[in-house]
């Protein structure tokens, strides 16, 4: 009788096998403890005995998380019916741990929303309806238009946003000052022509005079915005009906204004050779705090990214388009689960994050505006960047649009793609503009088609 | 005589030339493949925003040594380094026995469903991850395990594809005489597997423990997914939440945080490199 | 403990039969037969039972359910609707599936040859016996763990069109004028695959330096008395010996550069006008980003489909020229 091995040394094996296994599960077990169980190490003490109730908490502005866990604390301690447990997660895993949580079925009762990605989940209807609460808690005419321009929902709230992000220009003052051109104006009195001539004035070239050190401007720096420089061009529509859920919208980028815009942009890159080509700048950082570009468009985190910048530098609203003055401009919220079982603890929990008696640290501390439109709140958020001219990104909220709406990440990205051709100079912002229009209304048509198909099937 | 000694000086010579160019070989090499580590070392000391300028400054000038003490007081360092190194070690332990176990079987055995299952194994290998997170994600979370640190490195005791196709395609080169020997010896199957094809196997082992050791020691999707807690969290969840997405990332600070955790692969793989000298020893003793 | 007999006896033994003996004995010498096959069969899979566990819950069992899926419209948060081979044909009519391929199979293309030459190259290069080897060995593995803001920063200096150390090369060497690389659509790939092998080579040269310790010294010995010099050394005792390994490499390769994701994205996410962007992560952006698991799992099984008929194919080959002893 033989066998490939003898039931010892099987045993043997298998033993040897599950006792390394077990070895290391005996080694994990003190920490091994579900989270519900570990409530001190989440920094949450809570009174023995109470029948605690989890609400559970996601956020991916891990830059801010030493601030936010002291809110998080004071919470925690002011409502001991409350087991809090949060985790701060980076931002590109953190929408793959949070659809991979919702199709499991144990989603976060409250998380962080970035404005891209709202309409897609309201839509999906995984958002609790917060109107009612919202209007109870807070008065609605407290919360800044553009705060709230992304959020409603045929006229009802599924979120509250937090902050406002609003696309401004950043300027490096020491380098305008070397080449004798006089910065962009503070108080955002100027037109696009402006804005190429000061570029043209600013760039600098290498000793031999054929390659460029310094940019004067970005024109593709982040693709993801493509919707802002349309309208920051010229402050042109670039979609007839747009709706947030898509229902009878219908892209057009081939208006005048429109393609003037994308002209504008390209011909920064190719015919005035002032702004740098995608590419230009791969994995070195950001060109603007290294000096190698004179002005940049950024959101309000530049204001705490360029706060140790070794220049002098300051920030203004873009210049005025043809139709209007717009600019880019969304707002982060907090949404609750429609699938949570603790709704009402999950939304004291977002009243104390939204207050700001109580939430304050971490709207000082984002960068971001303060979506509340108080004097003081905005006043005290201004002190921080005392000697800048915050009342441009302040008056910037104003002049923000934004076109949220289902699949917004999946329409944007076509989009862009095929402007990419026209950044690159092998197509024609005419045609470019044509064939964006074509791909992005197939596009559009695709993204309503399976959406509509889904939710009959869940219906 | 005189003809003796020209041509061992000619000799000399030509080691010598053969020498220098060997070596300048190898430092060309060692060039084009060092300097983004030299980079990430030298950027570890740098100030706050030197980083990035151009053209690059290759001394930093102070050297800030404080990087490294601020790093271990952005984050709980030790917690997260220790969660590392426990979760890599039992991963790689877990991944050696089952791996080798298997490919044994697959390199030895005949038996029914062999090629088959062999097949299998490799084709999910071909389906990439992101498809079928969502089910092993659901099967974890069914199972209870979310927020425990097994559910990272208790699979790695159920072998891998990788693990179990490179071990087989070393045991295949052995010489079946060493089986034959052992068994007229009357050793039994297993004790072929353990005395004779572990031993023997050290520099493929050894490459299989430094890829896994590596490959759990930089995972950053499965603690993320699977962990909540922060004390249970690993250094590259560490670092990862240090760079931010358009916030003002500290890169000093990254930087330092990126050569610590380099360190620990770096000490398994040369530690590693003594077992690549015995297999040779070990293959030409006679068994 | 039980010595038995070795395999080969054992084998004879299952084999043989013999005629004459009393049907009784003959039943019973069967059932016995039967008796020891399944004992066989039963401690093989014991071998591979950590294995099946992973197989039926963590590697097969998703992977069939992803198939199930390839064929629904599945927006993860909403429940799986069949729609048939949809995904399918849509997929395969769509101009931007071919241009993801097709990115696929030229990095695939170039990455593959391009990366076993040189690791293994560098394997046998770093196989002598010199002072200060190991140092060598370990500088060579650098690239496998350097981070990626590192790799991003340095390749990105080399790559600039202006400022560049390549260009500056191709222009001090040759009079040419080079491309934007990473800013110009034809240059792209060819750069990111340059960028890929470098990342790789030092991983697959230890592969390959793990199975060079297999090979007997007595061989080389062998070949020396023989008179055969180092480089027919190499072809006649090293490489056939390796063989097994060089084979292991390339499936593997194969395999990883289909899905390859890190490499491309690092310096130009998917640009420019998706020159770069690889099927891997457009799955990623399907699936997660814009809500299309189905479609996700559709371009999976096609890439799937490719690769595993590529990769039988090389097992079918393998017979003609790996060598296992």
């Amino acid at each position: 009788m033989r066998a490939i091995c003898s039931r010892r040394e099987f045993l043997l094996g298998t033993g040897l096998l599950a006792g390394s296994a077990l070895l290391g599960a005996c080694q994990v077990a003190p920490t091994a403890a579900p989270a519900t169980q570990a409530p001190a190490a989440t920094g949450v003490t809570v009174p023995t005995g109470a029948a605690k109730v989890p609400v559970l908490y996601w956020q991916y502005m891990t830059d801010i998380e030493s601030v936010e866990v002291e809110i998080l604390k004071e919470f925690a301690a002011a409502n001991p019916d409350i087991e809090l447990t949060w985790q701060w997660i980076p931002w590109q895993e953190y929408w793959t741990k949070l659809n991979a949580s919702l199709a499991a079925g144990t989603p976060p009762d409250v998380w962080n929303t970035a404005p891209t990605y709202y309409y897609d989940y309201i839509l999906r209807n995984q958002l609790a309806d917060l109107t009612d609460l919202m209007k109870q808690n807070f008065k609605i005419e407290d919360f800044h238009a553009a705060a709230l321009s992304g959020y409603d929902f045929r006229g009802k709230y599924y979120g509250v946003p937090r902050n406002i992000v609003t696309e401004c220009d950043y300027f490096n003052i020491d380098l305008f000052e070397q080449a004798g051109v006089e910065p962009p104006p503070l108080d955002g009195n100027w037109t696009w022509d402006d804005h190429l001539e000061k570029a043209v004035g600013v760039v600098k070239f290498h000793n031999k005079g054929d390659k460029i050190t310094t940019f004067g401007a970005t024109a593709v720096m982040n693709f993801g915005w493509w919707l802002g420089y349309v309208m920051i061009g010229n402050g042109c529509e670039w979609a007839k009906n747009f709706s947030r859920d898509l229902v009878g919208m219908e892209l057009d980028l081939t208006s005048e204004p429109c393609v003037a815009t994308v002209k504008y942009m390209a011909d920064l890159i190719h015919e005035y050779k002032v702004a740098p080509a995608a590419g230009e700048f791969a994995g070195q950082g950001d060109p603007f705090l290294t000096g190698r570009l004179a002005q940049t468009w950024m959101l309000p985190w530049a204001l705490g990214a360029y706060k140790d910048a070794p220049f002098k530098w300051d920030v203004t609203l873009p210049p005025k388009g043809k139709a209007q003055q717009v600019t880019y401009g969304g707002a982060d919220g907090l949404v609750l689960s429609q699938a949570s079982k603790a709704k009402n603890e999950a939304w004291r929990l977002m009243v104390w994050l939204l207050d700001w008696k109580t939430g304050r640290a971490f709207m000082e501390n984002t960068g971001s505006i303060p979506p509340l439109k108080n004097e003081e709140t905005i006043k005290a958020w201004a002190a921080k960047y005392e000697g800048k001219n915050i009342n441009a990104v302040i008056a910037s909220c104003d002049i923000a649009i934004n076109r949220y709406c289902l699949g917004y990440g999946e329409l944007v990205s076509t989009i862009t793609t095929e402007l990419e051709n026209v950044f690159l100079g092998t197509m024609s912002p005419e045609e470019g503009c044509a064939r964006a229009t074509q791909v992005g209304n197939e596009k559009l048509a695709s993204i309503l088609k399976q959406y509509e198909e889904a939710i009959k099937g869940a219906a | 005589m005189v003809l003796a000694i020209s041509v061992r000086t000619r000799a000399r010579i030509r080691f010598a030339v053969r020498a220098a160019v060997t070596y300048t070989v190898l430092l060309i090499l060692g060039l084009i493949t060092a300097v983004p580590f030299i980079w990430m070392l030298v950027s570890s000391l740098k100030q706050p925003g030197r980083l990035f300028i151009y053209p690059p400054e290759w001394i930093p000038n102070p050297p800030r040594f404080e990087n490294y003490v601020e790093l271990t007081q952005k984050m709980p360092f030790l917690v997260f380094f220790g969660n590392s190194l426990k979760i890599a070690i039992l991963t790689t332990i877990g991944q050696l026995l089952s791996c080798s176990l298997a490919a044994y079987a697959f390199a030895r055995f005949e038996f029914p469903g062999k090629g088959p299952l062999f097949a299998v194994t490799l084709s999910c290998l071909m389906v990439p991850y992101q498809v079928v997170l969502i089910p092993v994600f659901a099967i974890f979370n069914k199972l209870g395990l979310m927020d425990r640190q097994v559910v990272l490195w208790g699979p790695a005791f159920t072998g891998s594809a990788f693990g179990v196709f490179l071990l087989r395609q070393f045991f295949m080169t052995l010489p079946g005489e060493l089986e034959d020997a052992a068994l007229i010896d009357g050793a039994s199957r297993f004790d072929i597997y353990w005395r004779i094809f572990l031993p023997l196997s050290q520099p493929a082992l050894t490459t299989l423990a430094i890829f896994t050791f590596m490959g759990s020691w930089n995972d950053l999707l499965g603690p993320v997914l699977y962990l909540q807690s922060k004390h249970k969290m690993t250094l590259t969840v560490g670092l990862a939440m240090l760079s931010h997405q358009w916030g003002a990332t500290p890169w000093h600070l990254l930087m330092a945080g990126s050569v610590i955790s380099v360190l620990p692969i770096l000490i398994v793989y040369i530690v590693g490199q003594r077992y690549f000298v015995q297999g040779i020893v070990m293959t030409g003793l006679k068994l | 403990m039980e010595r038995p007999a070795p395999q080969q006896a054992r084998a004879e033994d299952l084999g043989a039969d013999s005629a004459g003996i009393g049907f009784v004995l003959e039943r019973e010498r069967l059932q016995a037969k039967r008796r020891r096959r399944w004992r066989h069969i039963v401690s093989c899979y014991a071998y591979l039972l950590p294995l099946l566990i992973n197989l039926v819950f963590l590697s097969a069992g998703p992977v069939l359910y992803s198939f199930f899926i390839s064929f629904t419209n599945w927006q993860i948060v909403l429940p799986p609707v069949w729609v048939g081979m949809r995904n399918y044909t849509e997929q395969l009519s769509s101009p931007v599936f071919w241009k993801v391929m097709w990115n696929t199979f030229y990095y695939t293309l170039g990455y593959v040859p391009l990366n076993m030459i040189v690791s293994l190259a560098m394997a046998i290069f770093v196989n002598q016996q010199l002072p200060g080897i190991s140092f060598f060995r370990s500088l060579y593995f650098l690239p496998v763990v350097s981070s990626g803001v590192a790799v991003a920063l340095v390749w990105g200096w080399i790559y600039h069109p202006t400022f560049g150390v390549l260009n500056w090369l191709l222009d001090a060497a040759f009079g040419i004028q080079g491309p934007r690389w990473l800013s110009d659509p034809h240059w792209a790939m060819p750069a990111l695959v340059i960028l890929g092998v470098w990342r790789s080579m030092g991983s697959n040269m230890i592969i390959f330096l793990a199975g060079l310790q297999g090979i007997p010294q007595e061989l080389y010995e062998a070949a020396r008395i023989d008179g055969a010099g180092r480089a027919a050394e190499i072809r006649h005792v090293t490489l056939p010996l390796l063989t097994p390994t060089i084979f292991f490499v390339l499936t593997m390769s194969i395999i990883g550069s289909f899905q390859v994701w890190e490499a491309t994205y690092l310096l130009t996410q998917g640009g420019p006008a998706r020159a770069t962007l690889t099927i891997s992560y457009y799955i990623y952006q399907q699936a997660f980003e814009w809500f299309h698991m189905g479609i996700g799992a559709c371009l999976a099984y096609i890439l799937f489909f490719i690769v595993a008929l590529i990769t039988l194919i090389q097992f079918r080959l393998q017979r003609r020229w790996v060598f296992y002893r």
